[in-house]
């Protein structure tokens, strides 16, 4: 352990840190909020030493740039680190870069370009992490989906409901996290959907933890999957939903 | 704003758009302000790239994948974070940093290099930063720096080593290192005065 934070915001700012002790650098300065400064003022030093090496790129590299720029979509904001409640109930939160997710989930967070964006979503990915560690249900399907490259997490709060969804597009895959839900009847279940045009697929109904939190559920999303809605189902589940999602998270 | 008055000094006729104001309209999709951004970062990039990456090809590969991230990205960008200078140039950093990072182990690179490097990199520097002001700054400010300083500085940053190499390269203990780097850095930033 490094008790030495407030001398690595040079190292930290010309990308000299690397593996754990960027990690752990970058988890103390979420909480360092002079560090924080400092390191965005030795970043903005550095990028002077940097723009005293300009030169003149190859002439064919503007034109294969605006090329790339006209054919790529850009990625979805990041929202407002934290609302108010009384806000929409379901919404995306700020994806970060690949680089910086994949990493984050392996511990060795890369983030710091996208400063306060993606110190969040380091942090979510690391509680969402944890809870599935915690809720001893860590199986291979779940840290698939943490590990992917194109993870995004999903995070929904709304009256008495919360959860959390990690999903990769391409694996075709989300991992499920319900973090407050209204108790169901003792003979009722909630179940959780895959919602599409072509209807609702089940993904599993969630079964309680000995610890009393909800089990996380890892489903497949068929193709066509626009959105994840949860339903409270008779005991045992439905083939399909027979009420209206208490929640519904739209992918 | 149509009284605006142009800013002293810059003698470059009409004011040069604000690179902040422009990735702030990059982040909205506006490949128009884009291409106007490009034109101010293109060359601070490329240059840095080129210095870290060393291989021609490369750089220039390195550089458009920058430049297109810039644009992806640029949504996530928070003018009260930090410059539109800044944020590019960090991210330009990163992305050489790591390119080189994957190319070659450290222990390859370490067996090449030697601490002589810094002073190549030092001198590479003072060579092609004469013709502007702002490079001059630069220049000048690295003089004050110790030794032990400049090449903490010069080895991280213009080579892409870690601290933890750079140590190695300068024949002292990571921690001294590490905070020469940060002294450096920290001398540097009042030099030029950055932020004030």
């Amino acid at each position: 352990m490094n008790h030495d934070f407030p001398t690595l915001t040079g190292a930290y700012a010309v990308n000299a840190l690397t593996g754990r002790e960027r990690a752990e650098f970058e988890h103390h300065l979420a909480h360092c909020e002079e560090c924080a400064q400092e390191v965005e003022e030795l970043r903005a030093t550095a990028a002077r030493l940097g723009a005293a090496m300009s030169a003149e790129p190859p002439g064919q590299l503007r034109e294969r740039v605006l090329y790339d720029v006209a054919h790529t979509r850009q990625e979805p904001p990041s929202e407002e680190p934290r609302r108010g409640p009384g806000r929409p109930s379901s919404r995306w939160r700020g994806w970060a870069t690949k680089a910086a997710v994949a990493a984050a989930v392996a511990g060795i967070a890369l983030a710091g370009v996208f400063g306060g964006m993606a110190l969040n979503q380091h942090n979510e990915l690391r509680q969402a992490e944890q809870r599935i560690e915690q809720a001893g249900a860590r199986g291979a399907d779940m840290a698939a989906v943490l590990h992917a490259d194109d993870v995004r997490v999903l995070h929904s709060a709304g009256e008495g409901t919360a959860a959390t969804v990690v999903v990769s597009a391409k694996l075709g895959k989300a991992v499920f996290l319900g973090e407050r839900l209204p108790s169901v009847p003792e003979d009722r279940v909630y179940q959780l959907w895959a919602m599409g045009p072509s209807g609702a697929h089940s993904l599993g109904v969630l079964a309680e933890a000995t610890t009393g939190a909800v089990q996380p559920v890892v489903g497949n999303l068929p193709e066509d999957t626009t959105a994840l809605g949860l339903t409270a189902e008779p005991a045992g589940g439905s083939p399909q939903p027979t009420s209206d999602p208490i929640m519904r998270m739209a992918l | 704003m149509a009284d605006e008055a142009p800013v002293a000094g810059t003698a470059q006729g009409p004011a040069s758009p604000d690179p902040q104001a422009l990735l702030v309209e990059v982040g909205r999709g506006d490949e128009r302000a884009f291409e106007q951004l490009y034109d101010i970062i293109a060359r601070p990039v490329f240059g840095l790239v080129q210095r870290i990456v060393r291989n021609a090809a490369q750089s220039e590969e390195v550089t458009q994948e920058i430049l297109v991230q810039v644009w992806r990205t640029a949504t996530h960008y928070r003018p009260d974070k930090g410059s539109a200078m800044t944020w590019v140039m960090t991210l330009a950093h990163r992305r050489a940093v790591d390119r080189v990072r994957s190319e070659q182990s450290a222990t390859e690179r370490e067996t090449k290099a030697g601490s002589r490097s810094a002073e190549r990199s030092f001198d590479e520097v003072s060579e092609s930063v004469l013709a502007r002001f702002e490079q001059r700054q630069v220049r000048r400010c690295l003089k004050t720096l110790t030794d032990l300083q400049r090449e903490s500085v010069l080895l991280t940053y213009y080579r892409g080593y870690t601290y933890r190499e750079a140590a190695s390269l300068l024949d002292s203990p990571p921690s001294t290192v590490k905070t020469r780097l940060r002294d450096g850095l920290i001398r540097l930033r009042d030099c030029l005065r950055v932020g004030s």
